[in-house]
């Protein structure tokens, strides 16, 4: 059975086209689709096909009467709630007649026919049969709702477990790492000056190299670490932070000749401040990652866009190719764009972290560098575990 | 936390790597103790009876892993606490690479002496080790 596009039907059912045809006329102002019948039949077989508000049935009709087709259409479960308006020549005791009331409204019009009262009987169905969908589909809505919310649930639980088993694995990866430096360093003691000579190359390469896994695991950890409600918003100095972080990489940035540039920052912004403090590590240990060599420019910019701030790191002297942009932040990244140093998942972390506090980045890339944007509410957003 | 004789310094881990280093480092440290290993719990728990019945010392210091399979770190040490006897033996709670707040509360609530992340390398196992002569926390 369907429903005529949103639109509400009407049925008429008379053996004469003459009435038909004048019932039409007079429904013909209203907004509703009039579907006629000659026939009890044929009006059995349009109530199978579509769904009306209401049914008005001629009571003589030859063959099948009126009274007939309405005990038929009582007893077909499909059609049997569709309201009923007997058309009768005149009043009297015919209501009598049908009993089948208890399965759905009955009215009566009586000849010769009011307009006015057509109409307004018509419109009473019209808009109970549009109260009666609209119902339907909160109800389909709101179930809709529901199985999302379980399906939400479940996902989240998968999420979560999965999390989890990166947590542990990371962290039992760690172990044995830990203990291979310690015979490393234990082996180095162990050679006598001459030979140590010859492979303290080879030594200081095996070193680095789980040094680079262990850090590796180390940022799994703070990856997985970052979906568990451990963190509380607090309002910070920003460029204070921001600060802290360039005093880690004091060495480098004498080393390199690096010029660093501030914009003008707010005083305060609320956000999860040990995460900021990884997020602004990690870009500027990015910046260091990707320009090869030499003296560049790092700038820490902040913009105004309405309610929120758009912070960002800046920095001279590399450059990421534009089909690339979006993948930098994805943890398995196809185009690697490192044979460089640093675990490649820092910029995870960094997207992470930006998500956590329900704010957007990305990368843009020119000729002038590139550029790493984030977005930070300005009224503390919207905290995930509230 | 000190170690204030040259009895046995315990280390109860289900690492065996985990012994050889650190005794490894403890022969390179200033430490004159010997070390004393046991692969679980219920082992070492099972030396602390020679020790009270007097045939064994007290150990100078028991360095104690926090995750082992039968019995961890803090069931073995709230069992060695409720013997009185035992009240005084220093108990170290190793953490095998996180300082997790709330197993630093369960330790201290336990009556651990102290707790220390497992060392990484020469230098900081060495050092980890001297700072028990000199006492420090």
């Amino acid at each position: 059975m369907d429903t005529i596009n949103g639109k509400v039907a009407v049925l008429i059912v008379d053996d004469k086209p003459a009435n038909l045809y004048a019932l039409k006329e007079i429904l013909k102002d209203t907004h509703y689709d009039i579907h006629t019948a000659n026939s009890g039949m044929e009006a059995l077989k349009l109530l199978l096909q579509h769904e009306y508000a209401c049914c008005l049935l001629d009571i003589r009709m030859p063959e099948m009467d009126g009274f007939e087709t309405a005990e038929l259409i009582r007893h077909d479960a499909q059609v049997q709630h569709v309201p009923i308006i007997f058309v009768t020549a005149e009043a009297g005791d015919q209501k009598d007649l049908f009993k089948g009331y208890e399965k759905g409204a009955v009215d009566f019009l009586i000849k010769p026919l009011e307009p006015v009262v057509v109409r307004s009987k018509v419109k009473v169905f019209g808009d109970l049969y549009l109260q009666k969908i609209a119902l339907k589909r909160s109800q389909e809505t709101e179930d809709l709702n529901k199985k999302l919310v379980f399906l939400n649930q479940d996902l989240k639980m998968a999420n979560s477990e999965l999390e989890h088993f990166t947590h542990i694995a990371a962290h039992d990866l760690r172990e044995p790492l830990r203990r291979q430096r310690s015979f490393i360093d234990l082996l180095r003691d162990e050679l006598p000056p001459d030979v140590l000579t010859k492979v303290d190359d080879l030594m200081q390469r095996i070193y680095c190299s789980s040094d680079q896994m262990l850090e590796m695991v180390n940022d799994f950890r703070t990856l997985t670490k970052l979906g568990q409600d451990e963190f509380k918003r607090s309002n910070v100095n920003l460029k204070e932070i921001i600060e802290d972080c360039l005093g880690d990489f004091q060495d480098k940035i004498n080393g390199r000749r690096v010029q660093i540039y501030f914009d003008l920052f707010p005083p305060i912004v609320s956000v999860f401040a040990s995460l900021v403090k990884r997020l602004y590590t990690n870009l500027i240990a990015n910046a260091f990652d990707h320009v090869p060599q030499g003296s560049f420019a790092m700038y820490f910019t902040v913009e105004n866009s309405g309610s929120s701030w758009i912070y960002g790191v800046k920095n001279t002297g590399s450059y990421i190719p534009q089909d690339q942009l979006t993948q930098i932040f994805k943890i398995f990244r196809k185009a690697d764009l490192s044979h460089k140093e640093g675990t490649g998942i820092g910029l995870s972390i960094c997207k992470k972290i930006i998500d956590r506090h329900g704010g957007r980045i990305k990368a843009q890339s020119g000729d002038d560098g590139v550029h790493i944007q984030f977005t930070f509410e300005k009224e503390g957003g919207i905290s995930e575990s509230d | 936390m000190k170690v204030i004789n040259n009895n046995e310094i315990v280390m109860v881990d289900d690492n065996e790597a985990e012994i050889y280093i650190a005794s490894m480092y403890l022969e390179k440290s200033k430490l004159k103790n010997p070390l004393l290993s046991f692969s679980s719990g219920p082992d070492f728990l099972n030396y602390l009876e020679s020790v009270k019945k007097g045939v064994k010392p007290i150990p100078a210091l028991v360095l104690l892993d926090l995750r082992m399979p039968l019995m961890d770190g803090f069931q073995v040490l709230s069992k060695v606490r409720e013997e009185p006897m035992f009240d005084e033996i220093p108990i170290m709670i190793i953490f095998s690479n996180s300082n997790d707040e709330e197993d630093v509360k369960k330790a201290w609530e336990l009556r651990a002496n102290g707790y220390q992340i497992k060392p990484s390398g020469s230098e900081e196992y060495i050092r980890f080790f001297n700072s028990l002569i000199d006492g420090y926390g």
